[in-house]
């Protein structure tokens, strides 16, 4: 280094100062007068340039409120909601690199001629593609108007359109066409431009403006009819089928393995890490990240098994009852013998046993009123007994007949994954690899070849040389994911489920904070700084390790 | 490069596999966009149809323009061009100064001053809203081009994102500059702006894109429509009479070419940063 | 590199010319005061003297007659923008100060076509009314108030601030961003008496007037009228029906469509809120220290909300309805969810739908796209064949402005055309729809209405010149506009009763039940405010009760629990605020003239009497409106009031 610490100083400020004038007027300003406002009792509505009633300091009140006080319990309740949604990171983290190294690996097409063929190779393939699907789904003539043709849709609004059966099967051949002419022109660019154009393929979401994404996904997520569900369906079918003909203690024990195995490579994950840590083979700070991949594989691996062991049990409603035995059967009939002494018992419990095993609770309510008599007052209470025999359960992937996908953004158990796997769609492509990619690029050839010399390939080249040189990137990544996902999460519950199915986050909460009723910024700024603690201990961890592995 | 530097440049069944599992994700990642697209060409009535027909009954291509007549589209598109420019531009200017003193300069108190900029960072921007538009309009600002470019040139963000770049530089190579008599000015534009180049061309990215897409802050500083910028504009077809979604996706498919744009422009750059990098280092 | 640093500085640089020599100075203000003068025409007062100078000088050069203000409303907007250019030359020459100094008024509104029409009105009657040039624009604000807040409280916000309902109000005025207006709206005839009782508490706190109304909203019984005859089930009555008449109807009309496979629901946008406070729940208590919303009538009106989606199965579960929409249609003062109801109603899906008067536009369009449009494309190429082109045209010019906007007027004699095109199959094929009061279990409606406001920015460099907007909210020509395009219905009983809610543009076919007097009725005699409690905040409230009724809504609590957890929720948060707030607790202790005891639950030490109902119009009319001789309002359950809650209680 040049000169004395003082002349470096001053030159630094000299480098620093253009970027520093504008921080503490437009940043560190504001950040410092919220610090001091989250110890008053600041509120809009009373303190602002027309009054003239002073802010009142009031100590930590406001944190105390946050965290212990009567705000706790929402406060904590959005930041599960929070931390639930931030199990997207690591995936998405994860993703991203694999996809960076995988662009990396891809190498681009040499020559123009090379290019220029494999461009003719993919656009023949496209078109046999093209031909092949429109020749495979398009439905032939238009059926004869006076034979009858029938309606399959209709319009749900004010649409010019009622559509017969050839109609919609038209369209679906045009969307097929589509699709296949889609993927033949992702192969034909890859092929003709290699890593150039997957890299702006995948970088696309990013481009798109927020309000546009979360309403086309929207629209994505629909229940019934929407493009995910409508891709899921036949792949529950095949699973249903599986399921069906094969015994439940298949799937109990295959749920229990993958819960039991996830349980032990997370407690292995985390003696390693316990055991590095003491040795001081590794920081804190990656002892933190690891804790972060644990979390996420349990939900992952725990969610899939409890799945596994609901599959055989397919017969749940939609409403979230569960399926009803003989015994609640009879405390149904019991039930109705006082609520309905007008029914022939014999006859309702002629009925019940005539339903099987298991059935459905709409089944029951049926043959119970046909039994008792049949009026709309019979049916109110057969249906009130039946519903209140059979309890409310985890609905999991199944439902009523057979195998349902679910009900993205309505259902509380699934909204946030819906949100994650959005997320995660977002952001794979977006910043996060370009930083990897950038990263990569940085990396000095000689250290492969050093490495090559070494005899390192493949697996123990990634973590010797890659790993630790893209250290300083991954720390950026992994400190500004943290906060965009503690700070996140707003827009997306605004528009996408108006902050019902249990998605508000705690950028929500703030804002509703801060912006409705008394506009209490003081409160609000509390939560921030509160945020902003649970931030720092994560990012000084980091820092630290931050520090010591690039030897600064 | 890790793998290319030394596979030749054919096709082996690794990079067949790769190519294979990368077309498979494009297309996850093509669908959504085909299907925005047949929604920004249906009729709203016909949106909700489309889920089940695959392709809208009747095309309407005509929303494109029409998204033009509605809406002064063409000035919202400059706005929000012309002020993502500027604030990029400043932006990798005063970050990447920052950065160097940040990360190539040894100075007394150094890390605790960087910690103070990242901290920043980790305060939730609503609480700031309000003290912010303060100072925007205890400047003059409010209302004009200036508030909308001047805030955002100076960011915490792009100090830290450059500074972690310029970690990554071997510090022998501006030790070699200086024996050789360079100055700080020169080691910074000769030696290091040159190697931070993809940290550069990554930050202008994310600045552009950032600003382009921003909605919140153009939307409290602004009350002319002639200062307007594209997701503002956009404001109009979801407002309390009705959320006309085949224009909100047709206006913000247009909103989209110019960053596709630049960034095309750009990663040309981040590539050749790349080759530079490699020959240089 | 430094190249391309360089070269895009350079083009920067050339931007920001363009930026500041083009864009920037882009002024539309004068062209559309040049507009407003036209419309005005030679008038009396101070503007219409300047217009008639500038005809004088226009016959003077040219040889044709200028346009007169009848037809200048009717030219295309081209042609109009040519002689607004010719007017502002002439004004900019002969006047002492150029039509784009005239001050500009800032309105924070949502930007949509009807608010272009309405500044435009504003416009022309200031114009009229004080003889000066006067501007306005629109400033888009998000959906809620946040901007607005951020710039007021700094001293910058808009001149005229939108609120909506008593709690945006409230903050409005305690943050003291909104300008007193009471003395002005006495003398200038705005104040209170002109406006329905139940839009008071959105425009005045504490006696105060702050605000005027822009419109009131409310939602109300839509239904088909054709699936009612179809079915053999007589029409709602227009006094109102009780829940169980309704479930009778809705059980018949909820059916498996034979065609499409679809299921018909009876009825949808029946709302837990609005059931449980129309059946006798009540949310606060008189003196709004204590919740009281646990009460037999709210479970009841819980269970019956639970039992409509569940039991009966005539309304759609949240699961259902995600299914069947997610995109919006057009759709005033609501959100997208609400839009696809009135989407699913249009498409008979659903056989009656509680929905505001401004769900007109949706099923106007769907009016027109389905049957009248091809119908009239049929009478057109009869009519040119019969060589009757002067009809012909007629109908051509009505399907390009009803295709531009389902609001633009037509005339009596395109109508008359229109209904004569109409074969009998195209009016089966009509939407028939008719229009009733609310069910309630006891069969009196009931509405919780409130309205949209606008506020004076006290802080306001104009502020004066903004409060005449407020006098133009009670003009003539401000809640004709309201009312005859079917913005909900405008917050004025006088103008209402003097002019009717029906004008140009006349309801299409079909749909005329949307000029019904039970909209007005509906105000006039069952409205009632929303209750507020200076113990808790509105927006807390509804974060608090909104996912418990969300559970109650997806049937995954019972209706007593639901109302048990609201209740709990908010006396907890009230308790919570008063254990903070000395001044809160001072006010509590006034109000219940006790101390207030921490252990003690808040609903046992409380008050337990519920609020007295206020009478829904206040009964003399201290002031009438500056035009005078307003008529009696012929509403035809006027006469039906409705009973104290207490009563419903009991």
């Amino acid at each position: 280094m040049i000169g004395s610490a003082r002349k470096r100083l001053l030159i630094a400020l000299a480098f620093l100062l253009p970027n520093l004038l504008g921080f503490i007027v437009f940043t560190a300003g504001p950040v410092a007068f919220s610090l001091v406002m989250s110890f008053t009792d600041w509120a809009l509505t009373r303190h602002n340039r027309y009054s003239d009633t002073a802010v009142q300091w009031v100590g930590i009140e406001n944190y105390q409120r946050v965290l212990v006080g009567d705000e706790a319990h929402l406060f904590w309740d959005y930041f599960g909601n929070t931390a639930f949604l931030m199990l997207g990171i690591p995936l998405g983290i994860a993703g991203s690199l694999a996809l960076a190294l995988m662009l990396t690996a891809l190498p681009a097409p040499a020559s123009t001629p090379r290019r220029a063929r494999y461009a003719l190779l993919g656009i023949i393939l496209t078109l046999l593609a093209v031909a092949g699907t429109w020749l495979l789904t398009t439905p032939g003539p238009p059926p004869d108007p006076a034979s009858g043709s029938e309606l399959l849709l209709r319009s749900t609004e004010t649409g010019l359109t009622d559509l017969t059966r050839y109609d919609v099967a038209r369209l679906r051949s045009n969307a097929a066409v589509l699709a296949a002419a889609a993927a033949g022109l992702v192969a034909t660019s890859g092929l003709a431009f290699g890593p150039m154009f997957f890299r702006g393929l995948f970088y696309l979401p990013s481009l798109l403006s927020g309000v546009a994404m979360f309403l086309l996904w929207k629209t994505l997520y629909r229940p019934e009819g929407g493009l995910i569900n409508a891709g899921l369906a036949p792949i529950l079918g095949w699973i249903d089928l599986a399921a069906r003909s094969s015994p439940p203690l298949l799937w109990h024990i295959a749920g229990i393995a993958l819960a039991a195995a996830t349980v032990l490579a997370a407690l292995f994950l985390v003696i390693v890490g316990l055991s590095r840590l003491i040795h001081r083979d590794s920081g804190p700070a990656s002892f933190v990240g690891r804790l972060a991949i644990v979390a996420t594989m349990l939900a992952v691996g725990l969610g899939s098994a409890y799945v596994l062991v609901q599959l055989p049990q397919r017969s749940l409603l939609p409403s979230g009852r569960a399926p009803l035995s003989q015994s609640s059967l009879s405390t149904v009939i019991d039930r109705l013998a006082t609520d309905l002494p007008s029914a022939p018992p014999d006859a309702l419990r002629r009925a019940a046993a005539g339903l099987g095993d298991t059935p459905r609770t709409t089944d029951a309510i049926s043959a119970l009123t046909a039994a008792a008599g049949d009026s709309a007052a019979d049916r109110a209470a057969v249906t009130r007994a039946v519903l209140d025999a059979a309890p409310l359960v985890y609905e999991g992937l199944t439902s009523g007949d057979g195998l349902q996908p679910p009900l993205w953004l309505v259902d509380a158990r699934w909204a946030k994954t819906a949100l994650i796997i959005m997320g995660i769609w977002a952001g794979l492509g977006g910043g996060t690899m370009l930083l990897f990619l950038a990263g990569l690029s940085n990396i000095p050839p000689e250290l492969y070849e050093a490495a090559s010399i070494d005899g390192a390939t493949g697996w123990s080249r990634f973590i010797h040389v890659t790993w630790p040189q893209l250290a300083p990137t991954t720390f950026f990544i992994v400190i500004m994911s943290t906060i965009g996902g503690l700070q996140g999460g707003f827009e997306q519950a605004m528009v996408m489920t108006q902050g019902k199915a249990d998605t508000i986050v705690l950028a929500y909460y703030i804002y509703n904070i801060a912006f409705t009723d008394q506009f209490q910024l003081g409160l609000a700024s509390a939560i921030a700084w509160v945020m902003f603690i649970l931030i720092f201990a994560m990012t000084a961890l980091n820092f630290r390790l931050g520090s010591q592995m690039t030897g600064d | 490069m890790p793998a290319p530097a030394t596979s030749p440049r054919r096709l082996t069944l690794a990079t067949s596999a790769i190519f294979l599992a990368l077309v498979v994700l494009g297309l996850t990642f093509v669908i959504p966009f085909l299907w925005q697209i047949l929604i920004s060409l249906s009729s709203l009535t016909d949106v909700d149809l489309l889920s089940q027909t695959g392709f809208p009954p009747v095309l309407k291509p005509g929303n494109y323009p029409l998204v033009f007549e509605k809406v002064d589209f063409a000035k919202y598109f400059f706005n929000s061009f012309f002020v993502a420019g500027w604030v990029t531009l400043l932006q990798v200017l005063t970050s990447s100064m920052a950065a160097y003193a940040f990360s190539r300069i040894a100075w007394p108190g150094r890390d605790k001053v960087f910690l103070l900029y990242l901290g920043t960072l980790m305060i939730p921007g609503v609480v700031l809203m309000v003290p912010n538009f303060a100072v925007v309009l205890a400047l003059g600002m409010f209302n004009s081009y200036w508030g909308l470019i001047i805030p955002g040139a100076f960011t915490a963000y792009g100090t830290f994102l450059l500074r972690q770049f310029m970690l990554t530089i071997p510090p022998s190579l501006d030790e070699a500059a200086s024996i050789d008599g360079a100055g700080h000015w020169r080691i910074f534009t000769q030696v290091i702006l040159p190697l931070a180049r993809p940290g550069l061309i990554v930050l202008a990215i994310f600045s552009f894109l950032g600003n382009y897409n921003s909605f919140f802050w153009p939307l409290i500083l602004t009350k002319d429509d002639n200062l307007r910028t594209l997701p503002i504009g956009l404001l109009a077809f979801d407002s309390t009479y009705g959320r006309e979604t085949p224009l909100i996706m047709a206006g913000s498919l247009m909103a989209m070419i110019p960053p596709i744009l630049v960034f095309l422009f750009l990663q040309k750059y981040l590539v050749r940063g790349i080759q530079l990098g490699a020959v240089k280092g | 590199m430094r190249a391309l640093i360089a070269g895009l500085i350079g083009v920067w640089a050339i931007l920001t010319a363009f930026a500041y020599t083009v864009v920037l100075p882009d002024e539309r203000g004068d062209e559309a005061l040049a507009l407003a003068y036209l419309d005005l025409g030679p008038a009396e007062g101070p503007a219409g003297t300047i217009v008639a100078d500038y005809l004088a000088h226009y016959r003077s050069q040219n040889p044709q007659e200028h346009p007169t203000p009848e037809q200048f409303r009717t030219l295309p907007d081209a042609e109009r923008s040519a002689f607004a250019a010719l007017f502002r030359d002439w004004y900019d020459r002969t006047q002492p100060k150029p039509l784009a100094d005239a001050p500009t008024l800032v309105w924070s509104t949502d930007d949509n076509p009807a608010r272009r029409v309405q500044c435009h009105l504003f416009r022309v009657w200031h114009l009229r009314t004080f003889g000066e040039p006067l501007d306005i624009a629109t400033d888009p604000s998000n959906r809620d108030t946040t901007k607005t807040v951020v710039q007021c409280v700094a001293g910058a916000g808009p001149d005229l601030i939108e609120s909506y309902g008593p709690s945006q109000l409230a903050q409005f005025v305690d943050a003291g961003v909104a300008l007193d207006v009471t003395d002005l709206a006495l003398q200038r005839g705005f104040g209170p008496e002109t406006v329905f009782s139940a839009a008071l508490t959105s425009m005045s706190r504490d006696g105060r007037q702050y605000a005027f109304p822009c419109n009131v909203g409310y939602t109300i019984l839509f239904y088909h009228r054709d699936l009612f005859a179809q079915a053999g089930i007589p029409e709602p009555p227009p006094q109102g029906w009780t829940i169980e008449q309704m479930l009778g109807a809705a059980r018949k009309l909820t059916a498996l469509e034979a065609s499409g496979g679809r299921r018909r629901v009876g009825i949808m946008g029946m709302s837990a809120w609005a059931m449980a406070l129309a059946d006798g729940g009540v949310f606060f208590n008189d003196k709004a220290t204590a919740s009281i919303f646990n009460s037999p009538e709210t479970v009841a009106a819980f269970r019956t909300f639970q039992e409509l989606m569940y039991l009966h199965q005539v309304m759609p579960t949240p699961a259902e309805l995600a299914s069947m929409a997610a995109s919006g249609g057009a759709n005033m003062n609501m959100g997208a969810e609400a839009a696809s109801a009135s989407a699913l109603f249009s498409a008979k899906i659903c056989a009656m739908v509680v929905d505001g008067r401004w769900s007109y536009v949706t099923f106007a369009r769907r009016q027109l796209d389905r049957v009248i449009f091809p119908a009239l494309q049929r009478r057109i190429a009869a009519l040119e064949s019969d060589s009757a082109r002067e009809e012909a045209r007629l109908l051509k010019d009505a399907v390009a402005s009803l295709t531009r906007d389902v609001l633009v007027p037509i005339s009596d004699r395109q109508h008359e055309l229109i209904e004569a095109a109409l074969t009998p199959q195209d009016r089966a094929e009509l939407l028939n729809l008719g229009v009733a009061h609310i069910p309630t279990t006891t069969g009196t409606p009931f509405y919780e209405a409130a309205a949209r406001v606008a506020i004076v920015n006290r802080a306001s460099p104009r502020a004066p010149l903004a409060a005449r907007f407020l006098e133009f909210l009670a003009s003539e020509e401000y809640n004709n506009q309201i009312n005859f395009t079917f913005d909900s219905i405008s917050g004025t009983p006088g103008i209402i009763a003097r002019n009717g809610i029906s004008g140009p543009p006349r309801a299409l076919p079909g749909l005329e039940a949307f000029d019904s007097p039970v909209f007005v009725d509906a105000m006039d005699s069952y409205a009632h405010p929303k209750q507020l409690s200076p113990f808790v905040g509105d927006a807390r409230v509804g974060q608090l009760a909104g996912p418990v009724i969300e559970q109650l809504t997806n049937n995954l609590i019972g209706p007593a629990e639901a109302a048990r957890l609201i209740e709990n929720r908010i006396n907890a948060q009230i308790r919570a605020n008063l254990l903070r707030d000395a001044a809160l607790r001072a006010l509590w202790e006034s109000l219940e003239g006790k101390p207030f005891d921490p252990d003690v639950p808040l609903r046992d030490q409380a008050s337990s009497a519920p609020p007295q109902a206020p009478p829904a119009r206040p009964a003399p009319r201290a002031h009438q409106p500056r035009h005078h001789a307003a008529p009696a309002l012929p509403a035809p359950g006027a006469h039906l009031r409705p009973l104290p809650l207490a009563a419903v209680n009991a």
